[in-house]
Formats: structure tokens, C-alpha cells, sequence
């Protein structure tokens, strides 16, 4: 079984995910421009061990599989109530109350509508979807693993990691770097860069917001920070209603806290992510983008300093 | 490989000098524009005059009495003098509101229209033309096969009208006086009639030529005065230098670059008056500057942005071409290179530059070249010498001149001053060849049978492909009958003398280079929506062979009613099945099968001038493909009845498409050294690649891969599809937003509307698709 639940320690969910001989993922982005340095390729991994009410990409927190449907590309033509035992005419372009996310309405929809996110891939596979565009990579591209979370995932992430690197492709590590010590330390040497998000540095805050204490997360960056700082970008999240003026200062006391100098990235919250809600059937999170350009004005000011570097879009 | 010629301080932060702002705005507000219908007045006064004179010399007499007696432009800022047309018309049907412009130009060729306007004094005299109107050229073939048109299976057309790429340095070395010298020699040997008439064309507009600098030289002075300008007396010296022996400096190679372009300009009804290897042909004139300390790479990239300006046209397809290998397989980058790709982003002048490279190309030109191009300024494109090169020697193009070639006007490979080049000459579209195989070989738009041989069914996927193959023969086998007699008789209806003068062995040979004079003589062929036959080939084997899933018969049933009332069957093949443009393996190795079997179909022939055929996949055209008036039915693939085809190597318009890798895979799985016509590849991508932090060194990834996997040339446009949008409707706001089509570059506000709608689903498709 694959675990979902926030309340397990880290330690649990890596011990457990161990088990697993292939990786589940939700997507593979190729071109991805976002996601690091120069052309990538992204791999999200499902299943996170946060909860965070802002997420991006709300079909990367379950472990299981989930069904997305894209009313607009629905023609009605009826061919998922073929292979369906619960989906009516009426539902056609939604999601049965009693759906098990099967898949096999997705397998027949003509149109494309519905799509299961949420595949099994072997660590060949992955490999060779991101030698797919290696030609395209040059001396700055490569792979981005993203999610969902790659740790949680991590004796799988450990060996697409190692064959990687064994070809000489870059690799990079979107993480939320909620982990245990042992993975912390075992990922540094694998990968070339890892970009750690930085959510909320009150302990609180960070429960009610994103359903985890930070404890590991600020560990594992201090671990970086000290060990391989070269090698560490920090994403900030820049969240209306929840990163104001006394949580950037937080932010800023723990930056400068650290042993080395830190490169950051602000990453402003934007609401593109609201039409997954919709398809997975959910209720999209609400926060007012107007306020985004504030709030970065603002973390510009109070993070202002000589052993903070801001790193510019990629 | 050779790159000592590449200064470092072309690496230096260049400065647009300030005048380029204030100049910017005249030629965008048209301020300097050379009227065209002065040429046609002139034109029309000496068919008047010269009716029974051999047509080589009524077509030299008009260069020469336009440059004689029309006024150069000039403007206070100018750094160059010489005409200008601004607003020409490039390519039919692209936009129509400058189409009465390359008409008037033309009226020899166009005849005469009430609706110019123009004043109508002037109209009086165009009126020659509606009691003379020109004789179109026929040729019997074009009737014999009028199938092939009006069944929209293609377009054989061997007379393109303009498109021969010079040799300019043939007059840069020799000058205007040691030109006419030549041809003094020349004269006084033995000649026929022919021989003598076409000596004495190039001679008469060599003469005004030179009569056109010393005008120039005295407006020059005159507005020098008039505007307090010092600048405007080295122009002034410059072409009086020109008048009297070969340019010296850099500034007078531009100037006298710029009037052999104008005598091709005033020449061609045509719009692809191209420039070569600009960077190759000004190098030595720079670099004994260089020596002699009386230039500098600032001094030099000024220069160019002021002649940036003063070609900078509304609509463009007149390509310079920088970069690449030497004809002794050297690296010709040099500074001019860098320094051209620099001058367009830097002052923002649109014009077609392109850029030759090459594995071992330096660094730092790879990137002035992904700079150039993400400035969106130009159709200009990449091209990749390591596929043109082996292509050109493929069809026995010796390797020195092979490495000498450039494109011209959008993306036509030839060798300056060594091809007679007919180009576009085929437009063959295959899926109108399925449609006949598939539908017993009667037209689905019409009715009306066109093979009634071809049988209703087949027991094999192979066997209807080996008959669609066998039509494809017979349409080329047609096709060829008309191209060779128009190759025969070009030099009946279009002499060019200008361009044989610029043609090496013109003079001497004294003979046209329309009439197979140069050394080669290539006809281009071309092919039209490769994406759609494959997607269809695809798809028809599935449906009916493989999966069987179909009959024949309720194939062409659902055809043959546009895929009315089967809306779920049609969707699973557009969203569903693998098509052109995903990097599915299996796709690309169709779209190299079909690219090849096109590219034989050509092998057992000869042009009429005993030379090639150069494949050329290329864009569709108005007669093809446009859906205000369906050629193609409906396909296997999902394409509706008068649904565009695609453009040249993107993918169909309908279905799903992958990223820009995929659609680059799908391209490079063609063997392209079978394409030396060239392959006018413009793709589309998400502006947000080229932007932010890693957006340029994206950029010379993208460029080097597509090369790498074996690319031939390349064009990206990084479009936003809202702003085109807001274009449209604000285009007061847009006037300089440029996009980059199938031929050539244009304003995207000067297109018509349903050309705009066309590059905004295009933008659409690969919006968050980088």
C-alpha cells in the first residue's frame, strides 16, 4: 500500500514507498521551461506528504490515481457509459459519485476528455523519456523531478537518479524536502541541483497550512545549505493571506541563519492550477492574485541582503 | 576550422547610433517611398517608343531610364542614397491592400486596372495597357494537363519571375567603368545578333547606373546644404567613387550593393531580390579598412544599421545571409557576421536575415544568430551547412560551390551567380493523390472522375499504397511536360539582363542566364502538406487494413459526406491516433518514406537544361489549399472538406500536436540531403522560451539539437496568441508586430483577416506547449 496520510512521519512513508518496484507519476512535461535551469524535462511524481491549500497541481497529493475530465473537450458521445457500471448519461462529463478511477473510461473517451493521472512507469521508462529531448538540453538542461513529491518516492527517484547520471544528464530535484535524515544526506551527491521550497518557517503556521510540522523540511535545508550549498536553490512560495509582512521576516531571520549564502527563488502564487480542481470535480482554493505584485514588492524589500541572492526567472 | 577573422570587440556592447530613431520614424511613415508607378510610366513609355526592339533591351531600357530620370531617395539622416520601395506586395494573396503597388509597378506583365490610385493624369497613361494588354505565355502542356490545377493535385509552373540569386561581388570587384570595360572587350569580338542585343542591354544599364550615382552625388550635396548635414557629403563622395572606379571602403561595397539590388528590383515583378552572403561579399572591403585604421567594428555596425534601415520594407522576402563555410572549407564567420545579427535586434529594423551554421560555428555566433531570431524581425531562419552542403553534392553540385550557396527570398538554396533558378515549381499535393486512389478516382469536391482505371477495392494496405505511388508517377510524369516548356521559353517572355551580368561567364557567354546560361540550371519541385498525407496514410492502414475496423467502401462513404454523423469516430482519430508532429517513431518514418517517394518520383528526369531537380518541401499555396475555395476533400485523418493542409513541415491544423521537440523530431526524420530546394520550416512556440534568464542560451540549445539530429533550416516564431489577438482588434497599437509565415516575414496587421486568424490558431496550438 502506498501511504497518504500527512500524519506519518517521514521516516514511514520512505520505508514504505521502498517497497514499490516501479514509480507512480502524474505527468512528464517535455520542453518545460519553469522547472530550472535552461530546457527540461519534468517528471512529477504523484503523492505528496504535504497538504498545502495552494497547491498547483492538487492531482499530485493523492498516491492513488485520479480521474480528471475536461468538460469543455466532451462531445457527449457516451462511450464511457459503455464501459462504465456507474457513470450515467447524466455525469457524462463529470465524475460518478461511486467512481473507483478505473481508467477505462479515459482508455475509451475519443475526444481525450478524461485523463488518469497517476501511471506506473519502470525507471527504463523514465530514462527514456527524458533522453527523448537530450539533444535539445545543451550544457543547462535536463531533468526536473517534481510532484507530488520525488522523496516520497525515494528508492525509486535514488535509481532513475543514478542512471541519469550515469548518462551525464543534469538533473535537478523540485522538492518540498519533507524527508528523513538518511534520504537528505543520500540525495546530495546524486543530483545537480535542488530546488527545496521554503513554505512557512513558523511551525504553526506551517501545521495549518500545508498539514505537516517543518521540522524535517528546515533540517534538510540547513543539511544543504551546510553540505552542498552550490547545489541549493530555495523557492519561496509567495501566498496571499498567508505570507504577509511578520512571516517574511521569519523567512528572512532563518536565510540568514544559515551557514552559507543562499540563492532564492520567489515564486509568486498564480491561480492556473484552478481548472485541475475543476476537472478532478473539487472545490479550487481562493486567494486573490490581485495582491500577488504586493507581495512580491514586499519580499524584495524584506529579504534585502548581501548573503541573499534573488535568482531571476528561468 | 579556421575563425581568426572574428575580433573581440565585436563582443563588445555596440551603440545604435541616435539618428536611427528619428530615421525609423520617416520610413515608417513612408517619407522617402519611391513611387512605383514612376517605373511603370517608364515602363509603358518605352514599349511605346521600342515596340519592335529585341525584349532584353526594352527590359534594360527601363532600369536604365529609371535610373536616370527617377529621383533617389534621401533622407537628412540617410547614410545611403537610392530608391526605395516600401510597400510592394510580396507573394499573391498575402494581403491586398499594397497589391495595387507591385501591379503598377509591372503593368508589362500585370496590364491595366481602373482602380489604381492614382492620380488621373497618370491613369491616362496606363491606358496603353487596356488597349495593349500583355500577352500572357502559353504553353500547350498547361492546357493538355489543366487536371493537375483544376482538381488541385498540383501546380507545375516553371517560370517563378524573379527568384535568381546574383553574384554581387561580380560588380563590387570589377566596379560600374571596369563593368562597362568588360563589355567593351566583349563587344568587339564576334557576335551574333542575340549576343550583340544582350551586351548591349547589360551596357545601357551600366551606363545609367553610373548616371544614377553622379544624381545621387549632386542630391546629396544638395541636401547636405539644405540640411546641415556633414554626413550626407561622404555619401556625396561615395558615389561619385562608384561613378568613376570600384567601391574602396565598406560604406561604398553597401552603396554600390544597394543599386545592384535596385536594378534587380526594377528589373522582377517578383519579391525575393535577395542580397547572398552579404558578410562574405563586404569583408574584404572591411578588413583593408581594418588595416589601414580608417574603420572600427562601432564605425562598421553603424553602417549596417543605417543600410538595415534603408531596406527595411513593409512586407520582406529579400534575404542577406551571413555565416557559414567558405568555399575552401574554412569557417566564414567574421566580424560583418555578428555585427548584422547584432544590428537587427538592436535597432529593431525588420529584414530577412539569415544565418548559415555549421557544428564547428563559434560560440558566440550561435548566439547573436538565436538573438537575431528571437527578435522575431525577419522570415530569415537558420541553415544548417552540414545537411545543405551534402545535399547540394548530392545533385552534383561541385563541393566549392556547394559551400558557397545562400538562400534567397525566403528560403530557396541557390549559388550566387551560378544557378538559373526555378523554384516552386511543382506544389504537388499528396493527400489530393490519396483521395483520387481511395475514392476509385473521382474528385470528392466536384464529382467528376479524373482516373476511372483505379479500382474500388484493395486486398492490401501495400497494393493501394503501390497505386497511389504509381499516380503520384503519372501526375510528376504530366507535371514535367509543362515545366520543361516553360524552362524553354522563359527567355522568350522574361529576359534578365541584370542578373546575367551578375552571372559568372554573363559577359562573356553574352548570353542570357534565362536561357540556361549559368553553370547550373535546377529546377525546385516542390511538395505541399506532408503532415496531412501522412496522417491520412496512418490512419486509413489502421482503420481499414490493420484494425479493420472499416470497409473501403464506408470509408469512402464517411469521406464522401465529410464525416457528417461521425463525430465520435472522427475524434478518436484526431485526438487519439498518433499523428505528425508527436514524435511518434512510427509517424516519422512514414513522413521519411512519403518525403523520399516524392523526392524519386524527380530522379529519372532532367530539367530542360539537362541539369536536376531540386526537392523543395514548401508551404501551401492560395489555389492549393485555402478554404475559400476547396481543392482537397475530406481525409482518413480527420480533415474536414476545404480545411487548410498543412504548412510545409508543421503539423495538420487538426488534431493534437506535442512540444516543439516532438514536431522537430518528426521533421528530422525526413532525409533532408534529399531537399536541396530547401524546406521553408517556420514553427511556432510559446514567447516564455525565450525569455527570462535561460530563454537565449534555450534558444542555441533548441537551434544546435534540431541541427544535431540533422535539420536543415529553421524558423521559429515566438508569438503570443492574445497579443495577436489584441493586434487585431487595436491594430493602431500593433503597427511593427512582425510574424514570420511560410515565405516571408510581414506586418501581422497588413495580412488579411483570415491569414491573421490562421497565424493566431497556429499561436494558439503551441500556447503553454513550449
Amino acid at each position: 500500500m502506498i501511504p497518504n496520510d500527512p500524519a506519518l512521519s517521514p521516516a514511514t512513508a520512505c520505508a514504505v514507498s521502498a517497497e514499490a518496484d516501479a514509480g507512480r507519476i502524474f505527468d512528464i512535461q517535455r520542453m518545460s521551461i519553469h522547472d530550472g535551469p535552461g530546457t527540461r524535462t519534468s517528471v512529477f511524481f504523484k503523492g505528496c506528504p504535504l497538504h498545502c491549500t495552494w497547491c498547483q497541481n492538487p492531482e499530485g497529493i493523492s498516491s492513488y490515481p485520479d480521474l480528471l475530465v475536461d468538460k469543455n473537450r466532451c462531445i457527449g458521445c457516451g462511450q464511457c457509459t459503455t464501459v462504465c457500471p456507474v457513470i450515467s448519461t447524466d455525469d457524462e462529463s463529470g465524475t460518478a459519485q461511486q467512481c473507483v478511477i478505473c481508467g477505462r473510461c479515459a482508455d475509451v473517451c475519443p475526444a481525450g476528455a478524461r485523463y488518469l493521472a497517476g501511471q506506473r512507469m519502470s525507471v527504463s521508462e523514465i530514462v527514456q523519456a527524458v533522453q527523448r529531448d537530450q539533444a535539445f538540453y545543451g550544457t543547462q538542461g535536463g531533468a526536473t523531478f517534481g510532484g507530488g513529491e520525488p522523496l516520497w518516492q525515494w528508492p525509486f527517484l535514488r535509481d532513475c537518479l543514478d542512471r541519469l547520471g550515469e548518462l551525464g544528464i543534469h538533473t535537478a530535484l523540485d522538492t518540498c524536502a519533507y524527508t528523513e535524515e538518511s534520504v537528505i544526506a543520500e540525495v546530495a551527491p546524486r543530483v545537480n541541483l535542488i530546488m527545496a521550497d521554503l513554505k512557512i518557517v513558523d511551525r504553526d503556521k506551517h501545521a495549518r497550512w500545508t498539514g505537516v510540522s517543518n521540522d524535517p523540511i528546515l533540517k534538510a535545508i540547513r543539511f544543504w545549505n551546510r553540505n552542498c550549498p552550490d547545489k541549493l536553490w530555495i523557492s519561496l512560495p509567495l501566498v496571499p493571506g498567508i505570507h504577509w509582512a511578520e512571516e517574511l521576516l521569519e523567512v528572512r531571520a532563518f536565510l540568514l541563519s544559515l551557514e552559507n549564502p543562499v540563492k532564492i527563488r520567489l515564486v509568486p502564487y498564480h491561480s492556473v492550477g484552478s481548472i485541475k480542481y475543476e476537472q478532478l470535480g473539487r472545490q479550487p482554493p481562493d486567494f486573490d492574485s490581485d495582491a500577488v505584485d504586493y507581495i512580491f514588492e514586499q519580499a524584495r524589500n524584506a529579504l534585502n541582503d548581501e548573503r541573499i541572492e534573488f535568482l531571476p526567472e528561468p | 576550422m579556421s575563425t581568426s577573422s572574428l575580433t573581440q570587440s565585436t563582443q563588445e556592447k555596440l551603440h545604435v547610433p541616435p539618428e536611427i530613431a528619428q530615421l525609423r520614424e520617416r520610413i515608417y511613415a513612408y517619407e522617402d517611398e519611391t513611387q512605383p508607378w514612376r517605373r511603370g510610366v517608364i515602363a509603358t513609355q518605352v514599349w511605346q517608343e521600342l515596340e519592335h526592339e529585341p525584349l532584353v533591351l526594352k527590359k534594360a531600357e527601363v532600369i536604365a531610364r529609371c535610373f536616370e530620370q527617377i529621383k533617389p531617395a534621401l533622407l537628412p539622416e540617410d547614410r545611403f542614397a537610392g530608391f526605395v520601395f516600401r510597400r510592394l506586395q510580396v507573394h499573391n494573396g498575402v494581403s491586398s491592400e499594397d497589391a495595387w503597388r507591385r501591379q503598377i509597378k509591372h503593368p508589362e506583365i500585370f496590364g491595366y486596372n481602373p482602380n489604381w490610385p492614382i492620380p488621373e493624369e497618370i491613369h491616362n497613361i496606363f491606358t496603353y495597357w487596356r488597349d495593349h494588354p500583355p500577352k500572357q505565355p502559353h504553353n500547350p502542356y498547361r492546357e493538355k494537363h489543366k487536371w493537375l490545377t483544376r482538381y488541385g493535385i498540383a501546380n507545375p509552373n516553371a517560370w517563378i519571375g524573379g527568384h535568381t540569386l546574383p553574384d554581387h561581388n561580380i560588380l563590387l570587384e570589377a566596379g560600374i567603368p571596369g563593368m562597362i570595360k568588360h563589355i567593351n572587350e566583349r563587344l568587339a569580338q564576334p557576335t551574333d545578333d542575340c549576343q550583340h542585343a544582350q551586351l548591349r542591354a547589360m551596357k545601357r544599364i551600366l551606363e545609367a547606373m553610373r548616371t544614377h550615382c553622379r544624381i545621387c552625388v549632386q542630391e546629396a550635396n544638395t541636401v547636405a546644404i539644405a540640411e546641415k548635414r556633414g554626413h550626407l557629403q561622404t555619401v556625396a563622395e561615395n558615389c561619385a567613387q562608384l561613378a568613376d572606379g570600384p567601391p574602396q571602403t565598406l560604406a561604398q561595397s553597401l552603396q554600390l550593393l544597394f543599386f545592384s539590388n535596385c536594378a534587380d528590383i526594377l528589373d522582377t515583378d517578383g519579391d525575393a531580390t535577395s542580397f547572398g552572403r552579404i558578410d562574405q561579399l563586404l569583408q574584404p572591403f572591411y578588413e583593408n579598412e581594418l588595416k589601414d585604421g580608417t574603420i572600427t567594428p562601432q564605425r562598421a555596425f553603424e553602417l549596417i544599421c543605417f543600410f538595415l534601415a534603408k531596406n527595411w520594407r513593409r512586407q520582406t522576402s529579400n534575404n542577406m545571409c551571413v555565416g557559414g563555410i567558405r568555399p575552401d572549407g574554412s569557417d566564414g564567420t567574421n566580424d560583418l557576421s555578428i555585427l548584422f545579427l547584432k544590428a537587427l535586434p538592436e535597432t529593431n529594423i525588420s529584414c530577412d536575415l539569415s544565418a548559415r551554421v555549421h557544428g564547428n560555428a563559434p560560440e558566440s555566433y550561435w548566439e547573436s544568430a538565436a538573438s537575431a531570431m528571437s527578435a522575431g524581425l525577419g522570415r530569415g531562419g537558420i541553415y544548417n551547412d552540414d545537411v545543405t552542403i551534402p545535399a547540394l553534392e548530392r545533385k552534383e553540385i561541385a563541393s566549392a560551390d556547394a559551400r558557397d550557396y545562400a538562400p534567397l527570398g525566403c528560403v530557396e538554396v541557390m549559388i550566387p551567380g551560378r544557378t538559373s533558378f526555378r523554384t516552386m515549381c511543382f506544389s504537388l499535393n499528396p493527400l489530393k493523390v490519396l483521395e483520387l486512389v481511395i475514392n476509385h478516382g473521382t474528385c470528392q469536391v466536384t464529382g467528376e472522375t479524373v482516373w476511372p482505371d483505379i479500382p474500388d477495392g484493395f486486398s492490401s494496405f501495400e497494393e493501394l499504397h503501390a497505386e497511389y505511388r504509381r499516380r503520384m508517377q503519372e501526375v510528376v510524369d504530366a507535371g514535367i511536360e509543362i515545366l520543361h516548356e516553360d524552362e524553354r521559353t522563359e527567355v522568350q517572355h522574361s529576359p534578365r539582363p541584370w542578373l546575367s551580368l551578375l552571372s559568372h561567364g554573363g559577359i562573356a557567354d553574352a548570353l542570357d542566364l534565362s536561357a540556361g546560361q549559368p553553370k547550373y540550371n535546377p529546377v525546385a519541385v516542390s511538395i505541399i502538406g506532408l503532415a496531412d498525407v501522412v496522417n491520412a496514410l496512418y490512419a486509413l492502414q489502421r482503420l481499414v487494413f490493420h484494425e479493420q475496423r472499416l470497409r473501403m467502401e464506408q470509408l469512402r462513404t464517411i469521406l464522401n459526406h465529410d464525416w457528417a454523423g461521425q463525430p465520435t469516430l472522427r475524434q478518436e482519430v484526431l485526438n487519439r491516433f498518433p499523428r505528425y508532429g508527436q514524435g511518434d517513431p512510427r509517424i516519422g518514418a512514414l513522413a521519411a518514406r512519403e518525403a523520399s517517394g516524392f523526392a524519386e518520383c524527380f530522379e529519372g528526369y532532367r530539367t530542360f537544361y539537362g541539369d536536376r531537380f531540386w526537392p523543395l518541401i514548401f508551404g501551401v499555396t492560395a489555389e492549393m489549399a485555402d478554404c475559400h475555395e476547396p481543392r482537397t476533400g475530406a481525409s482518413p485523418a480527420g480533415k474536414l472538406k476545404g480545411e487548410t493542409l498543412a504548412h510545409s513541415l508543421q503539423p495538420s491544423p487538426q488534431g493534437s500536436r506535442g512540444c516543439l521537440s516532438d514536431i522537430l523530431e518528426d521533421n528530422c526524420a525526413v532525409d533532408f540531403s534529399e531537399f536541396p530546394g530547401g524546406i521553408s520550416n517556420v514553427q511556432e512556440c510559446d514567447r516564455r522560451f525565450i525569455t527570462g534568464a535561460y530563454g537565449l542560451n534555450r534558444l542555441v540549445d533548441l537551434l544546435k539539437g534540431y541541427c544535431g539530429k540533422g535539420g536543415m533550416e529553421l524558423s521559429v516564431n515566438f508569438l503570443s496568441a492574445d497579443e495577436l489577438r489584441r493586434a487585431q482588434q487595436r491594430p493602431e497599437e500593433y503597427p511593427n508586430l512582425m510574424v514570420r509565415l511560410f515565405g516571408l516575414s510581414a506586418y501581422f496587421v497588413s495580412l488579411d483577416k483570415n491569414l491573421q486568424e490562421k497565424v493566431i490558431t497556429r499561436a494558439l496550438n503551441m500556447e503553454n506547449k513550449v
